[in-house]
């Protein structure tokens, strides 16, 4: 996303947030646009929903996404001046609208014994933003059970999300993409995601295996 | 972890805003629920107009955000929503200055550009007075301070001040729903963290409880040092 910080400083942070102790699970699904998150979500609440309750939370929660300034930064075609859209302001909502979400809707999820597939959680902020005042509030969401980041070439990834039809006008460039990507990989390899490639035709049989270890898994934490 | 009382010392009240560079003048007013800010802002909004000074008025948070269901819920019964744990204070507070940096970017800062007067209401430290009420880390509050800083200083900033008790009567009198859950000794609370806020950023406390004829002296002269340009 354009509003990237190119800056030389960015470091993947590495997130040792608390873990949540309850007996549900929490599966963390991480990618940029285009990486295949929804399909995998689809697919993975299809073929386990009748043995575990599937509580699906996509970040940021509903009230930040239509948030007409939330809106306006990532879909150019609402002809809101960007240069009028605080940037920090957008993340510092993201990041305490996660913080929010953890406590009103994955807490009470994960009590009742729910996978929890969060779509995007700790790693989607810090691509954008290493620095302190966003990477503490980060480090207090749970260490997911599972973490996968969903990735792909990020020329790839750009011409997907511009073969949708009828979405937003996105602001990245090409480059913006490839950091990103970058930056996610980086940020995967540090906080022990695993990484599938969806570059080409997969049914996700890399991860497989971890998936069903941890829903059958009797209660609380896999490892 | 509660180091509120611990960080009491060095908490840092005062919080090296940065003066802005715009023509405009940006007016900020903060106090308790009923310790009259909205008279106040009347009786700012109708002196500049005697001198034929246009002011446009902001209520913070933004009315969007106020309208979503999070906030409404928070704000029905703030004691009761982050003790039965439903709110999460630390994230709330930084989505309350997200929403606060979008709305003086996007609607604010035009009008101190174009040479405005641009009067707040609640601009930032209701935001801070409410988290350092909460239970809170030095990390968190080391980032919701960096995330402060961030905010345009006012050329002006009034607090307004009144016992508590008094707010509490004006509250029942309003027939406020928060009026059912009025907790004095919280209310007193924040009445001293705004008093030390105000102390610490060159406030100017306004009492609103002995008729404002007796304040009024003390908000005309910050007023005419406001220097403010006539539209």
């Amino acid at each position: 996303m354009s509003g990237t910080d190119h800056s030389w400083d960015w470091t993947p942070v590495m997130l040792d947030g608390p873990s949540h102790g309850f007996p549900g699970r929490l599966l963390a699904v991480e990618g940029s646009d285009g990486s295949g998150k929804s399909h995998f979500i689809s697919w993975l609440t299809a073929a386990v929903g009748a043995e575990i309750p599937v509580t699906h939370v996509l970040m940021p929660g509903e009230y930040v996404r239509s948030y007409h300034l939330w809106r306006a930064w990532g879909d150019l075609s609402t002809g809101v001046d960007r240069s009028l859209i605080d940037d920090i302001g957008l993340k510092l909502m993201a990041v305490g609208d996660r913080l929010v979400q953890q406590r009103a809707v994955i807490e009470p999820a994960l009590r009742q014994g729910h996978l929890v597939v969060c779509e995007r959680f700790a790693l989607t902020p810090l691509v954008f933003h290493s620095e302190e005042m966003f990477s503490e509030p980060l480090r207090r969401l749970y260490q997911p059970d599972f973490g996968i980041l969903f990735d792909a070439p990020s020329d790839l990834l750009f011409d997907r999300v511009l073969a949708r039809a009828g979405g937003p006008v996105h602001p990245q460039t090409r480059q913006d993409k490839e950091l990103e990507v970058k930056r996610f990989r980086e940020l995967a390899q540090k906080n022990d995601y695993a990484v599938v490639d969806t570059s080409g035709p997969g049914d996700f049989e890399d991860v497989k295996t971890r998936l069903w270890e941890m829903v059958r898994q009797p209660s609380g934490r896999t490892s | 972890m509660n180091h509120r009382e611990s960080e009491r010392d060095d908490l840092g009240f005062g919080m090296n805003l940065r003066p802005h560079a715009w023509p405009g003048r940006l007016i900020a007013v903060s106090g308790i629920d009923a310790s009259g800010k909205t008279t106040l802002i009347r009786y700012l909004a109708a002196e500049l107009k005697r001198r034929s000074i246009v002011a446009k008025r902001f209520k913070f948070p933004s009315r969007q955000l106020k309208e979503t269901a999070l906030f409404r819920e928070f704000d029905r019964d703030r004691q009761g929503s982050l003790e039965r744990g439903f709110v999460d204070p630390f994230g709330l507070t930084l989505v309350l200055l997200g929403d606060r940096l979008l709305a003086l970017r996007n609607q604010v800062r035009q009008h101190l550009q174009a040479g405005h007067v641009v009067i707040v209401d609640r601009y930032l430290f209701t935001t801070l007075v409410e988290f350092l009420l909460t239970e809170h880390s030095a990390a968190e509050r080391h980032a919701v301070w960096t995330a402060a800083a961030l905010f345009p200083r006012p050329d002006c900033y009034f607090f307004t001040d009144v016992p508590v008790h008094i707010a509490a009567d004006r509250l029942r009198d309003r027939g406020a729903e928060e009026a059912e859950t009025v907790n004095l000794s919280e209310m007193s609370m924040r009445a001293k963290l705004f008093r030390e806020f105000a102390v610490a950023n060159g406030g100017c406390l306004v009492r609103t409880d002995i008729g404002l004829a007796h304040s009024v002296s003390a908000v005309r002269d910050q007023l005419l040092a406001l220097d403010v340009p006539r539209s």
